[in-house]
């Protein structure tokens, strides 16, 4: 999707330890934070689990991403 | 008050700002600058309770967080300027001065969609501006605020920057990231060298309150509809100011008639407009030339 356009691109290709990462943040704070409340939905520990969910995605499941194609590129 | 939209509010400017402004901002001094009013006020507002003791509540929260006196000047167009000023004078900094500026702004006519509305022309005239869209329900403490909030036209409100920041899903991206937010600002350069970040750490980083934002209102919804235990009688509510059932803020430094409202707002209007354009004359114009 717009990758021979010059402009910038949508970023299709997300590492999957990235996206594995993001997913884990987001059942934290829904799911955690409808049950904890305050603890995690706050301006501090929210934002700080998302970083820590991705970092330590990243880290685990890193290993299992996708090689990037010669040519292809990287907007991810 | 919005519980998510001045986080998600930072996303949709960056989406805006790039194409229109042709100086640098900063996504880092925006985020900041939204959450710049309510960053060392919110505390009294619903107060600090250690055990069964509460610390340091307003008793009148409404008038404590939008009023004068109070902290209400936090939450006033020429505040935001002042603020946005001592950054340039001290950081020299346009990107970051510009960004907090715009951020704070945004803040502040934000909260002008709930019943109490915010001080926009203050110091000029403490007339409160309000849509009246849904229940300031501060004073109904931090979980009644929240049922009240999402069981309203809050929630909605919430929801729709949501929407409006998906709607310019490029700046979610690496490239993004990349090419617009790191060169506009030296502070990613800072943080990856002094804590050592990688890129997916800051690029995290900086998706992170958006992420925050939008889970913040699926996990209070949740909560406030399926968990909270007075949800028999705290129900939705979608009508304009709801929720009815909530003890509501009285009106406040609201002028009576239309006539004081116009002549409060023409007051207002050219206060703040007289002192910006001293303020950019006097002193302003001299930091922007020196900063970088």
């Amino acid at each position: 999707m717009g990758r021979a356009n010059t402009g910038i691109h949508y970023g299709a290709s997300v590492p999957r330890s990235e996206k594995i990462g993001y997913a884990i943040a987001v059942v934290i704070l829904v799911i955690g934070g409808a049950f904890v409340k305050t603890a995690i939905l706050n301006w501090i520990s929210g934002p700080a689990i998302v970083v820590a969910s991705v970092v330590i995605s990243t880290r685990l499941f890193g290993r299992y991403d996708r090689e990037p194609v010669a040519g292809e590129g990287s907007d991810s | 008050m919005s519980w998510a939209a001045h986080e998600l509010e930072s996303y949709f400017l960056q989406e805006h700002l790039k194409h229109r402004l042709k100086t640098k901002v900063s996504y880092l001094a925006i985020l900041l600058g939204c959450l710049l009013p309510d960053l060392f006020t919110k505390l009294p507002v619903y107060g600090l309770k250690i055990g069964d003791m509460t610390l340091i509540k307003a008793a009148e929260p409404w008038k404590y967080h939008r009023g004068w006196p109070g902290v209400g000047a936090t939450h006033s167009l020429l505040f935001i300027v002042l603020f946005a000023l001592v950054i340039l004078a001290w950081k020299k900094n346009r990107a970051w001065a510009l960004g907090l500026l715009l951020g704070g702004w945004a803040h502040v006519l934000t909260d002008c969609f709930d019943s109490v509305g915010t001080m926009l022309f203050f110091p000029f005239t403490t007339q409160h501006y309000s849509t009246g869209m849904w229940a300031y329900a501060a004073q109904a403490g931090r979980y009644g605020d929240a049922s009240a909030y999402f069981s309203s036209f809050g929630g909605v409100w919430d929801f729709l920057w949501l929407c409006l920041a998906l709607g310019g899903p490029k700046v979610f991206t690496r490239k993004f990231f990349r090419e617009e937010i790191v060169p506009n600002d030296s502070a990613w350069a800072w943080l990856q060298n002094r804590f050592r970040m990688s890129e997916t750490a800051m690029l995290a980083l900086y998706r992170a309150y958006f992420v925050y934002g939008g889970c913040r209102i699926f996990g209070w919804f949740i909560w406030s509809r399926l968990i909270n235990p007075e949800r028999g009688t705290q129900t939705l509510d979608w009508s304009w100011g709801g929720p009815d059932w909530v003890d509501k803020a009285p009106d406040f430094q609201t002028a009576d008639t239309w006539a004081g409202f116009i002549g409060q707002t023409a007051i207002g209007i050219a206060g703040v407009s007289v002192s910006m354009w001293l303020i950019w004359r006097l002193v302003g114009r001299r930091l922007w030339a020196r900063a970088h």
